[in-house]
């Protein structure tokens, strides 16, 4: 199954499983990033990470280290469909994503 | 501090960060607030006075939190105050616009069984989205009074106050874990009531079911409340096993689906979802992938010009009060009562000298804090933590605790109480002991004077090299704290949320600015003010001394000086200051105009007239603002409004300097000051924070390395000529 960090700008996923232990998985339960919500990437950071997402209407960033931990499903490749729209510089931004993803 | 002054009921105010508490705290409280510590903790918690129809009540800030977990210092102090001190009334301040997640606290707190009310904040951010929220229904729903609000324009407020107040038991409805948990949660309880907590059994069943690991250590008093335990433990493995899921989760995914349905019932939103909100469109800018590096430094560049220069002609003008005015009717009033000489020494020598040279350092720290409120108040700082965490990342760190180490720029105790906004104790620790060598604001005065010295042509580079030196050291401290004290320790976990950008209210930035800047004149007044006089008598002692150098203070600081041989600076005069520089970082230059200009002859005394002077001063002030505006305007690009030409002449202090110094050993002498150990007050956060072997630790090796940089200095500008 795909994790949250295989997805690029503008796409869409619902979440499968959050892995992970202790304090980051609780953490990530009580930010609301539970299986069955919908989440989305809006933006990469400067440096490549952290990633910015929207889920449950608000912007939560995590790291690549963190994302990896979300499995997620249907990718909704860059359609839009809540808040974060379809980016005019879409092909450019992934791009860009893809090298900051590649390590 | 009491938190709890006398019959007065107590009320706090919790809730999710950003969610506009501290903005409702300030409005409701206004100047009567002050930070101290909670009992018995070494927790700093803000608590005030607020007045509603003629019953007072105290108002307490609990850190802001997104749960009610043991796994932050934040989360855990919110959760043991409302437990430990059972307030009379809880206040959830819940952000309107993100409804659902803000009721995931509220119905945690609802379950630590204190009486609630619920405040709906920035109803108007909500309206402006399109959203409609049905309070008839949310109230009826929660089974606890809901009062909208807008704190940052204080509507709403005087109900909230109201309701908190008056409120009628509530009936609050609970979360249906479902048949399984519920079962479970039955079991426990009576025995939990019994054996751990009285007051919130179905709380305290829920943490033994997910297993947090801070209740279950309240269960190894007894070996009943260990039995306990397991069989908590054992029910989680049944449950578990029923679902295929853990605990945590189904009970998270539970909480979530019940709010996730109270909101879907109360909330209704017109406007279409496609529309892109401003702060998407600010932070396609500030967290470009191009732009947004070189827009964060630029913006920390201009809260450094602003902090630097806006305040420069203020600091002009306070000088002007103390030093010539008040001192010019000091000395009039003293000598037309024929006072003895010692004691008109004391007052302009000791007194005014000491604590002028501080006062006229206020409007640095009201601009600085300025700046910084403004940069948090409107939600750029967690741009600031997203933008940098890759770099702070490097140094096993949160991007966060970039955060502190700016604040440190400003003074060092602010820096590190902010280290307490992250998550694990390593970080705090880590960034704590790092905040020391961000050069404070206090150590600037000393910079400026030494740098306009020693070199005229380069001043503002010497004093930009010593920042850069000092993040540099701090840098590497990082890294071999990280290597050595820290080995083996985990990274902390990032998890951040990038609130949507608000208007900072202009009430909650003044009262942020005027609450840092106070404590610094409090420390001016007493702290530095005792230093002055403490530093005036041992120099004027034994009594009838001539020579500065007979004084105590001379042979003492005389018997250390050698020490200080080998970095170009041996003598008493230096290592005297450097040690009242203990008390506090900018005392080391009015010790150094005391030890320097003090035996000057008294100062004749000129007539006094109080008309002119009262004129000079209030023309002084409005030329102050005036000259800061321009300055300000002037860094639009483009714009020069300010004269170059005039830069400050020598003043007497700097000659005087200059007769005693050298230019390599002033700069091994500011780059001593630049690093060794922290001021009283810095010591004193580091030991609440850390504890005194950290506190103790910070000085021995601030100023070791202090004393080897010192010396690298003063070879390398030797060797440079």
């Amino acid at each position: 199954m795909p994790s949250l960090t295989d997805l690029s700008p503008s796409d869409h996923a619902i979440i499968q499983e959050v892995r992970g232990h202790g304090a980051l998985r609780k953490r990530l339960l009580d930010m609301g990033v539970i299986p069955g919500a919908e989440i989305a990437v809006v933006r990469v950071a400067p440096l490549g990470d952290p990633v910015e997402y929207l889920v449950k209407g608000y912007h939560l960033s995590l790291r690549h280290s963190e994302a990896q931990q979300i499995l997620v499903h249907t990718v909704m490749a860059g359609a839009g469909g809540d808040g974060t729209a379809p980016e005019k510089t879409g092909r450019w931004r992934r791009w860009l994503a893809r090298r900051g993803h590649g390590r | 501090m009491a938190v709890r002054a006398g019959a007065q009921p107590l009320v706090v105010l919790a809730g999710n960060p950003n969610a506009g508490k501290s903005t409702i705290f300030n409005a409701l409280t206004g100047a009567r607030q002050h930070v101290g510590n909670w009992p018995g903790k070494t927790v700093a918690v803000s608590s005030g006075t607020a007045h509603w129809n003629g019953t007072s009540v105290t108002l307490v800030d609990l850190p802001g939190t997104y749960s009610l977990s043991a796994h932050s210092l934040e989360e855990t102090i919110a959760r043991d105050f409302i437990l430990e001190e059972h307030p009379d009334v809880a206040i959830v301040v819940a952000d309107a616009t993100n409804l659902e997640r803000n009721l995931y606290l509220a119905v945690q707190i609802l379950e630590l069984g204190a009486p609630t009310t619920l405040a709906l904040n920035m109803m108007d951010a909500a309206e402006a989205d399109g959203t409609i929220i049905d309070v008839d229904l949310l109230q009826r729903l929660l089974g606890i009074p809901v009062t909208p609000t807008v704190g940052s324009k204080r509507r709403g407020l005087e109900d909230l106050l109201q309701q908190a107040i008056e409120q009628a038991t509530p009936q609050p409805r609970t979360v249906d874990y479902g048949q399984e948990l519920e079962q479970a949660i039955a079991a426990l309880q009576p025995e939990i009531a019994r054996l751990i907590d009285p007051r919130a059994p179905r709380y305290t069943a829920l943490k033994l079911l997910e297993g947090d690991p801070r209740i279950e250590a309240l269960c190894d008093q007894s070996p009943a409340a260990v039995a306990l335990r397991d069989e908590a433990r054992a029910a989680a493995q049944r449950i578990g096993t029923i679902y295929g899921d853990d605990v945590e989760l189904l009970i998270a995914d539970r909480r979530y689906g019940y709010v996730h349905g109270l909101a879907h019932q109360v909330v209704t939103n017109s406007r279409s979802a496609q529309q892109r909100s401003i702060t998407d469109r600010i932070d396609d800018l500030v967290a470009h992938r191009a732009l947004g590096l070189p827009i964060f430094f630029g913006l920390m560049a201009l809260v450094f010009v602003l902090t630097a220069n806006a305040s420069a002609p203020f600091v002009t003008w306070i000088d002007l009060v103390v030093n010539q005015v008040l001192a010019g009717w000091v000395t009039a009033v003293l000598t037309a009562v024929s006072a003895p000489a010692w004691l008109l020494s004391l007052l302009v020598d000791g007194v005014l000298a000491g604590v002028g040279g501080v006062m006229v350092f206020l409007p640095v720290l009201l601009v600085l804090y300025f700046c910084l409120a403004v940069l948090e108040d409107s939600g750029y700082m967690a741009r600031a933590a997203f933008v940098m965490d890759r770099l702070m990342h490097l140094l096993g760190l949160h991007g966060k605790s970039f955060i502190p180490l700016v604040v440190g720029f400003g003074c060092n105790v602010p820096g590190i109480l902010a280290t307490r906004t992250l998550e694990n104790r390593r970080d705090r620790l880590l960034t704590g002991l790092m905040v020391p060598l961000m050069s404070c604001a206090a150590r600037l005065p000393i910079y400026v004077i030494f740098a306009a010295a020693f070199f005229p042509g380069n001043a503002a580079l010497v004093v930009f090299g010593l920042y850069v030196l000092g993040i540099a050291l701090a840098v590497l401290s990082g890294l071999l704290f990280r290597r050595t004290l820290f080995a083996g320790t985990a990274d902390s976990l990032f998890v951040l949320e990038l609130p949507p950008y608000r208007m900072p209210a202009l009430h909650g930035l003044v009262t942020h600015m005027w609450r840092h800047s106070e404590e610094f004149v409090r420390k001016a007044a007493t702290l530095i003010l005792l230093a002055s006089i403490v530093v005036w008598a041992l120099l004027n002692l034994p009594v009838g001394v001539d020579d500065t150098a007979d004084s105590l203070f001379g042979r003492a600081a005389g018997v250390v000086a050698p020490l200080f041989a080998p970095l170009g600076f041996g003598n008493w005069e230096a290592t005297g200051s450097l040690a009242t520089g203990l008390v506090a970082k900018e005392v080391v230059i009015s010790s150094m105009s005391v030890i320097y200009l003090g035996d000057n002859e008294a100062p004749e005394p000129q007539p006094v007239d109080v008309a002119a002077d009262l004129r000079a001063v209030v023309v002084g002030f409005g030329e102050a603002v005036l000259e800061s505006v321009k300055v300000v305007i002037s860094i639009l690009p483009g714009v020069d409004l300010v004269s170059h030409d005039g830069a400050a002449g020598d003043t007497s202090l700097s000659i005087a300097l200059q007769q005693n110094f050298s230019p390599a050993s002033a700069a091994a002498f500011l780059v001593f000051v630049l690093i060794y150990a922290p001021c009283i007050a810095t010591v004193g956060a580091l030991k609440s924070e850390y504890g005194g072997r950290w506190a103790a630790f910070s000085i021995f090796y601030l100023t070791a390395l202090a004393w080897i940089a010192g010396l690298v200095a003063y070879r390398l500008a030797l060797w440079l000529g």
